[in-house]
């Protein structure tokens, strides 16, 4: 003897909803999670970049200082999501990174034209003075999205060279 | 022995009806995914409409005078223009001063048009810093669509011209 095939029949039922529940409660969640955080920094992949149309991003050796002008996409809806973004200066078996962040004062970076810390936006190109005596090879940059993450793919690479 | 069952007809109907179901399902999803991009369609069809900026031909001159500070543009491509974005150059730096559409006046093909950047005798809505001997970079503004809307863009600096504003 065993159970009804009626009674099997709703159990299966009952186990199936019970399935489908569990996963839409915890499996769709987790997924959609990930999901957001893998996909979050792409449409900032290309968001800032190095601009050299300003006679800039160069080494400036009189001052001992980066010269770094970054240009920001033309996009307003991006624009509130980023707050800054990270300089990594690269030379042989070394490199070092600069958090460049709004209206966050720092010892190694500063504006050109003096004042407080402010990021490109709209199509903007600004001009950061990078404090250091090493001489680096290149600089990449890598934006910094307004929830404290550092995108992991750069956004712009640009070979360093003495200022003219 | 009795065969029972679904008849084969009514199989594949199921089957190719769950298989709609689920691509419709996967299509919505992987839809909200991929962003929609800005389109222009000059006659031959939608086209991103960043390939329209290398078709662009315009000149532009900035004047200051008493009352004005206004751009003077020339359309002399095919590619119609909605706008003027003015970013204004200062040492190690280029700002946007502002945007300056046409509305309802785009510059057509072989067409001129004034845009007034300041109005000097209304300097309360917080103008444009904008004044003779600066040096101004003037991009075109186009408008595409993206999906129902209109949208404006602006194409990038190397399809601006870079200029200084001179004093009538």
């Amino acid at each position: 003897m065993g159970i009804s095939a009626v009674v099997a029949t709703v159990l299966l039922l009952f186990l199936t909803i019970v399935a489908a529940l569990s996963i839409y409660q915890f499996v769709v969640p987790f997924v959609k999670e990930n999901l957001y955080k893998s996909t979050e920094c792409l449409p900032y992949q290309n968001y800032f970049s190095f601009d050299e149309s300003l006679g800039y991003s160069c080494y400036n050796s009189t001052l001992q200082r980066y010269l770094i002008s970054v240009k920001a996409q033309q996009e307003k809806d991006k624009e509130g999501k980023v707050n800054g973004f990270n300089l990594v200066f690269i030379r042989t078996g070394e490199s070092k990174s600069i958090g460049v962040r709004a209206q966050i004062p720092s010892r190694e970076v500063s504006m050109l034209e003096g004042g407080n810390i402010i990021i490109p936006s709209e199509g903007d190109i600004l001009t950061y003075m990078i404090n250091s005596g090493i001489i680096y090879d290149s600089v990449e940059i890598y934006p910094s999205l307004s929830n404290g993450r550092v995108c992991e793919k750069m956004s712009g690479k640009i070979k360093l060279s003495t200022c003219r | 022995m009795q065969k029972r069952g679904l008849s084969p007809v009514i199989a594949t109907v199921l089957l190719i009806s769950i298989v709609l179901v689920l691509a419709v399902i996967i299509f919505l999803w992987a839809r909200s995914y991929l962003g929609e991009t800005t389109q222009k369609d000059l006659g031959g069809g939608p086209e991103p409409i960043e390939n329209f900026c290398d078709d662009i031909r315009f000149d532009v001159e900035v004047f200051e005078n008493a009352s004005y500070v206004y751009a003077a543009a020339v359309n002399r491509g095919d590619v119609p223009l909605y706008g003027l974005s003015i970013q204004k150059k200062s040492g190690g730096s280029l700002k946007l001063s502002g945007k300056f559409e046409g509305g309802e006046k785009v510059i057509k093909s072989g067409e001129s048009s004034i845009i007034i950047l300041k109005d000097n005798s209304n300097l309360r809505n917080n103008p444009p810093d904008l004044d003779a001997g600066d040096v101004v970079r003037v991009l075109p503004i186009l408008l595409g669509e993206k999906g129902t809307a209109q949208e404006e863009y602006i194409c990038g600096s190397e399809f601006g011209k870079e200029i200084t504003i001179v004093r009538e």
